[in-house]
């Protein structure tokens, strides 16, 4: 009798592995079907590689030392309380080198230094170039130092140069949620407590010279939470904080969600 | 009285086992999603498209200023390369108020006052307009794909400095698709 009983609970075991599995694939099929279907990218998981060709069939991807954001608008469509809708921001990052000029003076029997960069340094020491203006140098990077700092030798002591590193560097972005400067036609800024709402699975990436990053952004609506505008709109930021002047700039993402009735 | 064996136990034993190590497969066998999927009667959808602007000059430096004076760059002096592919909207403003030593306050109105700087903005062959902070005004509406501009900044000093230390400030150019 125990023998049957433990055969029964092995089948109802396998039985309800079975059919979890079998959900999942159903789930990925339709998501396939609403892909190839639409002209534009329809989309409720990661986008596979054949949404990727789409977009380069249409609009060419701007240059690899350029850095952008894709896509420039998300459409939300039919949402309510407790909706989530989700899509994924993908962000290139167009820096690949860091040039800095330093005035080094070294000390008397001083033919080694330390020099601090501005910016973390990507791949090994062969990657870093060093040029100075003092021809009895001899300059070799001989290793890197934490992150942002390498050690130099073949310095004549007791002299002044500049010299000139170039290497390159991983970029700081900041991706964030924000409400628009100027709401498209049709939509009004998205209500403060929108905010909360808006998940960005990586604010903070860092990014190798021409990396393409694809981070995740999800807008959940709680259940019994209302909104009575009937089209609203927020943008998601992105901003390279790495390297800062007197002028930045910032490329944003609307997104343009319309309730449903 | 009955002694149970070890052979007599086996078998239950194994299959015990097998049911067990089941249940704890079960975990792995079901696919576990990182995230939640978008629900199902809400639709998502994107056209393709990029937005890509980058600004020439990082540094820009107005000089010694005197109280109530205006001290522009050409209008050509920064550049902005635009390689969105698609037309964008893209307003100015400022970050912040000035910094270093007793700070400028910001004047969003460009009305100049005591330790209260105000700045403008023209893209090239424009009229000046006001940069502010919160709600910024357009530094060029319905800019067509792939097309860069220049643009200049005028700076309103302050009518009343409290200390002569170098003043800095951050301007931000925005682009988000028309």
């Amino acid at each position: 009798m125990k023998k049957y009983i433990l055969l029964i609970s092995l089948s109802v075991v396998i039985l309800i592995i079975s059919s979890c599995s079998s959900n999942i694939t159903f789930t990925n099929d339709d998501t396939i079907t609403e892909t190839k279907e639409s002209s534009t990218m329809t989309q409720s998981t990661v986008p596979t590689n054949e949404t990727s060709n789409i977009d380069n069939e249409l609009h060419p991807q701007p240059p690899d030392d350029i850095t952008w954001l894709s896509p420039a608008k998300v459409y939300i469509d039919n949402f309510h309380e407790n909706g989530r809708a989700e899509w994924i921001l993908t962000v290139h990052n167009g820096n690949q080198t860091a040039v800095e000029k330093k005035i080094c003076i070294t000390e008397p029997n001083e033919t080694i230094v330390n020099i601090d960069l501005k910016y973390i340094i990507y791949g090994d020491k062969s990657s870093i170039k060093l040029e100075s203006d003092n021809p009895n140098d001899n300059l070799e990077v001989t290793g890197i130092v934490g992150d942002d700092s390498i050690t130099v030798k073949g310095f004549v002591s007791d002299q002044s140069r500049i010299i000139i590193i170039e290497y390159p560097y991983y970029s700081k972005y900041n991706i964030s949620y924000r409400l628009p400067d100027h709401p498209l036609e049709g939509y009004v800024s998205a209500p403060k407590k929108v905010q909360d709402w808006v998940i960005i699975t990586d604010s903070t990436p860092v990014l190798a010279p021409l990396e393409t990053r694809e981070i995740l952004i999800a807008v959940e609506m709680p259940a019994g939470e209302v909104i009575k505008a009937k089209n609203w709109e927020f943008w998601i930021s992105v901003m390279d904080v790495t390297t800062l002047g007197i002028v930045t700039t910032e490329i944003c993402s609307r997104w343009l969600v319309t309730m449903r009735d | 009285m009955k002694l149970l064996r070890w052979v007599d136990f086996k078998p239950h034993l194994i299959v015990t086992m097998i049911v067990a190590l089941l249940f704890m497969l079960i975990p792995f066998a079901i696919p576990q999603p990182v995230h939640a999927a978008t629900t199902a009667d809400v639709t998502v959808n994107a056209t393709p498209s990029y937005i890509a602007i980058s600004c020439n000059v990082s540094e820009y430096d107005f000089g010694t200023v005197a109280t109530s004076s205006t001290t522009n760059s050409s209008t050509g002096y920064f550049g902005i390369t635009n390689t969105s592919t698609v037309q964008t909207d893209q307003t100015i403003s400022v970050t912040s108020n000035w910094t270093g030593g007793v700070g400028w306050t910001h004047a969003e109105d460009a009305s100049p006052g005591a330790d209260t700087a105000g700045m403008m903005a023209a893209r090239s062959g424009q009229s000046w307009v006001t940069v502010t902070s919160g709600n910024p005004p357009y530094v060029y509406e319905n800019c067509a794909a792939l097309t860069d501009y220049t643009f200049g900044l005028s700076l309103l000093a302050p009518t009343s400095y409290s200390d002569g230390v170098e003043k800095s400030i951050t301007v931000r150019v925005s682009a988000a698709a028309g």
